[in-house]
Formats: structure tokens, sequence, C-alpha cells
């Protein structure tokens, strides 16, 4: 679908949006970064991840546990 | 905790945790935090995607475009109308055209122009003259 060329620049996209992340002070979760990828190679698209996050929300995920 | 300082009267913040009010309705900023560094970088992710689908212009119009007086709209630009009208309006710019006007390609064609040159001389004339 996409060609060698395409595929680096795509996911070069997901780490710089990874990067623009990190320098807000925030952090991207391991899963999200596997989503972003499948995104890149074409396998799911923005949509989709976005309602998967917001499952996720829903299913207490992103919740920080107490040390 | 609040990631920034407010006071009770702010009514964009929940009143019990201080935490900016959002749609998925999180009160804990550490969880704010959390999901929107997920859903933000999934956003960029898709800007980065993004491309502006190329202007559809007439070919013999494209050297005029965005080069001279700034006249450019997307999609409206047509050789004939607006744009190379105001080029032939533009006297003193024509006189300069014609003045670098090279003997081995000035040729002047007796058409519908009257004394004027092949469009592709105009336009890399007027092209040149406007980078300049």
């Amino acid at each position: 679908m996409y060609t060698a060329f395409q595929l680096k620049e795509r996911h070069r996209a997901v780490s710089s949006a990874v990067a623009t992340q990190r320098l807000e002070g925030l952090n991207v979760d391991p899963q999200t970064v596997a989503d972003m990828y499948r995104i890149a190679d074409g396998q799911a698209t923005a949509a989709q991840v976005v309602d998967k996050i917001k499952q996720r929300v829903a299913a207490g995920e992103f919740r920080v546990k107490p040390a | 905790m609040a990631k920034y300082p407010t006071d009770g009267s702010d009514p964009y913040v929940d009143p019990q945790s201080g935490v900016l009010l959002n749609l998925l309705g999180i009160v804990d900023q550490a969880e704010l935090d959390n999901v929107e560094g997920a859903l933000v970088a999934v956003r960029v992710q898709e800007l980065a995607y993004f491309r502006r689908p190329a202007p559809s212009i007439s070919p013999i119009c494209r050297p005029y475009i965005g080069t001279y007086l700034g006249t450019f709209i997307p999609g409206q630009g047509r050789f004939g109308q607006s744009t190379f009208l105001k080029a032939k309006r533009d006297l003193p710019a024509m006189s300069r055209l014609r003045a670098m006007r090279p003997k081995s390609q000035g040729r002047w064609r007796a058409n519908s122009f009257s004394k004027t040159w092949t469009r592709r001389n105009s336009a890399n004339g007027l092209a040149t003259i406007l980078v300049n």
C-alpha cells in the first residue's frame, strides 16, 4: 500500500508526535504508541484509535494507581 | 490536584477537584494528563499525514499564479480573465517584459491579442520580472 519511503516518513511522524507530547510534559502510553504505528501502516484509522482510547478511558485504564 | 491555580468562581473547572472540565468527565489531573497525551498524539499524527489538495488551475495560468500581486485565489485563476488582464494593465511591467525580449525568441504574432508574444514567452518573462 505504501512505499518504503512513505512508510519511513509515516513512522517518523509517530516519533515526532510522541516527542511533541513529551516536550509538553505529557506521556504517551505504550498501547497508544502501538496503535499509532498501526495507523502509520494503514491498518487502522485515527478515528478508530480515538474511539479505542475513549473506551479505555471508560474502562479506567488511564487512571493512576496510588503508590 | 489541579494543574493550575484556580478560584471557586472559575466556571471552567470542576468545583470539587479543580480540574479543567472535559467531555470525558475526568476529575483527576493525572488521569487527564494521560488521556490528553494519548489523544493529542493521535491527532498530531493525523495532522502530519494531511496534505492540502492541489488547486485546479489551468496550465496556461500557472506561471502567473502566486507571482503577480498575490492575487491568487484557489481554483479561480483563469487565463484571459482577471490575472492576465491585470498583467496587461501594468504597463511598466509589460515594458520591462518587452525590453527583456531575446531576439532569438522575439517573434511578434498577429493574433487576437495583436502584437503580443507567444504565451510561453510572456509567462516566462513576467515570472522573471516578478521574481527579481
